[in-house]
């Protein structure tokens, strides 16, 4: 086989999977957002961040400190997103409130000792928030956690620096947790992908044999992908999590799109020819590559798209 | 106009109890029970347990619909509003924390631990200082009893009005780590109060006997009764019946009233409230409508070795002159009708001491049987002239 052929077919397949893996990760997101996924997963690392078995859940605390608890969208939900700023003033003012003492007096009616007339609240506590934060560690048993803001403390000289410095210990460790999200969401993105394809009939080995077969087909389509990256028409789809109407229309311009090039998708009437076990057994292998290369993403085959371009195009001598 | 009180309520959330909290009541392996509570605290599931809680007054869905509540502040306000608009508008609520992080295996400790729980409760204090008046969970297993330096800050500052007590979540109220506490409290006059009747939640830990010694250790070692209370260890462990060797019946050994007289004739002034009137199946004996409940009573009153029900002991054995600070509450027990008659004839016949009677609901466990005002008018149809003072001077002593 020539190799300008095997780049042709790279492209072509580089470009079926682009347009696929737009359409589950629109459907990922939209999952995502309906389960909360993002949200409950923030939530269960920054409760692992905050781990402090010896004194409290300081997870727990945070997410129901006033700043943290207005993110929440409604009562359910989990904030998609805490900041590294307002991480720190929650987390420090809640270390600090741990040195505050509030006494309440009941107080009874002059000639009955037991009816309460009212409840009177005298609130203790340190003005300065860096004192406050240093009252509120004192306060707390000795933990390993304890000993962790100990050092933060240590190391600063005042608020700013200590908000600085929890500020930057929130991205570095939101950092990993980018990471871990990543690899936590792969198997949802393959699972999807599998539905996907199993829908649409998304056979890989039907594909590759029909871009082996028909010439015009083949290059009908990267003539279509070369124009759509020359024209910059490709990029990332942007996904609104939030709103329905914007992803089911993102997802019918991807389908229609698909459709005008008359892709081998879908289910078709020779689709019931495939009457032998073994046919079956080469279709489901077809939908399992397919669902495979679709959970790599969309940014992965728009560069091997483009790659394979490049790649073709180095390879012809000018005229 | 004296104060009106709601002397047993809770306002914890789901996520307060262990991972597996379901398998009280549902006969679940401790996986399934867990994967059910994160189910229910899912977002989809809980909204549709809301929206369906607010459609279908089923008792079951009214229960769930708080408990998958985010905060104990929603809690609270949802207590608070059921009496806004009624001729209770104004009830000082009693809510009763509890330490549940002792009460499953340690794998399945709360989202919200108990220290977090305080901490919240804390803030709604602050916010309603006039209308809450929590109570201060403890359970022994809490390092925190060796020196009560948390619960001392927290009754000292006037924050929490008392201490709660719920000993089938695994420990006896005569545990000889509680008697720096039975001793501050008597000092102190902090009442106490704890749980008592067959049934509610208990230990769900995978081997219940871990947690029951053959021969507990007791803050009262002499005391006359604590040889029968070991007996009734073991024939809880040797029952022909499989299901009192199992966790919800094996519990009750923690809940018998009998108890707590070992810890009372150690501190006879302390201010305990035995809540519950001992429960339905104890209140109703072999007259219980639910043949199923009689039969209960009666194979557990062989097994026990009681020589009379347990609202009998609250009544004859605890109610006494010898403790003049002793109560019970008709929370929950209050929406079964048939014990409330009881109590009525009790009350009538000078056979309870009327002022050591209090009220409270046991919201929201009482959901699971009807709503709160209802529940209330149960209460108040039945006992009529006690009512009243149920609900004030009785509570207004207990608790100041």
């Amino acid at each position: 086989m020539q190799v300008s052929k095997i780049l042709e077919i790279l492209i072509a397949l580089g470009l079926f999977y682009f347009l696929f893996s737009t359409l589950v990760s629109l459907l990922f997101e939209w999952y995502s957002h309906k389960t909360q996924k993002r949200g409950r997963f923030l939530y269960e690392t920054i409760f692992k961040l905050l781990n402090d078995p010896v004194n409290k859940s300081y997870g727990a605390s945070l997410y129901s400190h006033f700043s943290i608890d207005q993110l929440k969208k409604n009562r359910d939900s989990y904030p998609q997103y805490i900041s590294s700023e307002m991480f720190a003033n929650a987390l420090i003012d809640i270390i600090g409130s741990q040195s505050e003492i509030t006494q309440f007096t009941n107080v009874f009616q002059s000639n009955d000792s037991k009816n309460l007339i009212k409840v009177e609240m005298e609130e203790f506590r340190f003005q300065d928030p860096y004192e406050r934060f240093q009252k509120g560690l004192d306060a707390m048993e000795y933990s390993p956690f304890k000993s962790y803001l100990r050092g933060f403390f240590e190391k600063t000289e005042n608020y700013s620096d200590l908000k600085n410095a929890i500020s930057k210990w929130f991205d570095d460790y939101m950092e990993r947790v980018s990471g871990w999200y990543k690899i936590r969401t792969k198997r949802s993105i393959f699972i999807i992908s599998l539905l996907v394809c199993l829908a649409l009939n998304v056979d890989s080995i039907t594909l590759i044999k029909k871009l082996n077969t028909d010439d015009k087909y083949r290059k009908d389509l990267v003539l279509l992908a070369e124009k759509k990256v020359l024209e910059n028409k490709i990029n990332d789809q942007k996904i609104d999590s939030v709103d329905l109407a914007k992803n089911l229309n993102s997802i019918k311009s991807i389908i229609n799109e698909i459709e005008d090039n008359s892709l081998p998708i879908g289910y078709q009437d020779d689709f019931k020819e495939l009457n032998k076990k073994n046919h079956y057994i080469m279709w489901f292998v077809g939908i399992l590559i397919s669902a495979f290369a679709l959970s790599f993403g969309a940014p992965f085959w728009f560069e091997v798209m483009v790659k394979a371009i490049n790649i073709r195009r180095a390879g012809i001598k000018p005229s | 106009m004296n104060d009106i009180y709601n002397i047993h309520s809770h306002i914890f959330t789901g996520k307060c109890a262990p991972k597996d909290f379901l398998q009280v009541g549902a006969k679940l392996g401790d996986g399934a029970s867990s994967f059910l509570k994160w189910l229910i605290l899912t977002k989809p599931v809980s909204w549709i347990i809301v929206k369906l809680g607010n459609l279908i007054p089923k008792r079951i869905l009214q229960f769930l619909k708080i408990g998958v509540m985010a905060s104990q502040e929603e809690v609270f306000l949802d207590l608070k509003g059921a009496y806004d608009n009624s001729q209770y508008s104004g009830i000082k609520i009693v809510a009763l924390t509890i330490d549940m992080d002792y009460m499953s295996d340690p794998d399945k400790k709360p989202e919200k631990d108990f220290n977090s729980q305080i901490q919240d409760v804390y803030k709604l204090k602050k916010t309603y200082p006039n209308i809450l008046f929590p109570f201060y969970g403890v359970d022994p297993r809490n390092p925190d009893i060796k020196n009560l330096q948390n619960l001392k800050k927290a009754l000292e500052s006037k924050t929490f009005a008392g201490i709660k007590l719920y000993p089938p979540n695994g420990f006896f109220p005569f545990d000889i780590r509680l008697d720096s506490l039975y001793k501050y409290a008597e000092e102190n006059n902090i009442p106490i109060m704890t749980h008592c009747t067959r049934g509610g939640s208990y230990y769900i830990g995978k081997n219940v006997w871990s947690v029951i010694p053959d021969n507990p250790t007791s803050l009262n070692p002499t005391h006359h009764l604590m040889p029968i209370i070991t007996a009734r260890i073991a024939a809880y462990k040797n029952a022909s019946d499989k299901s009192f060797r199992e966790n919800a019946r094996a519990c009750n050994l923690f809940t018998h009233p009998e108890n707590y007289i070992p810890v009372l004739d150690k501190y006879p002034n302390l201010k305990l409230c035995i809540a519950h009137l001992g429960g339905d199946i104890e209140i109703l004996g072999l007259k219980n409508p639910d043949a199923k409940s009689a039969k209960l009573f009666q194979t557990a009153k062989d097994i026990e070795g009681n020589t009379k029900s347990w609202y009998d002991i609250i009544k004859q054995d605890i109610l006494i002159e010898k403790y003049p600070n002793t109560f019970t509450d008709i929370s929950y027990s209050l929406c079964d009708e048939n014990c409330m008659k009881q109590l009525s004839s009790d009350l009538i016949n000078n056979l309870i001491d009327q002022k050591r009677v209090l009220f409270g609901t046991d919201y929201f466990m009482v959901a699971k049987e009807n709503a709160e005002l209802k529940v209330v008018a149960v209460g108040e149809n039945n006992l009529k002239v006690y009512f009243p003072d149920l609900m004030s001077k009785n509570n207004q002593s207990y608790l100041f």
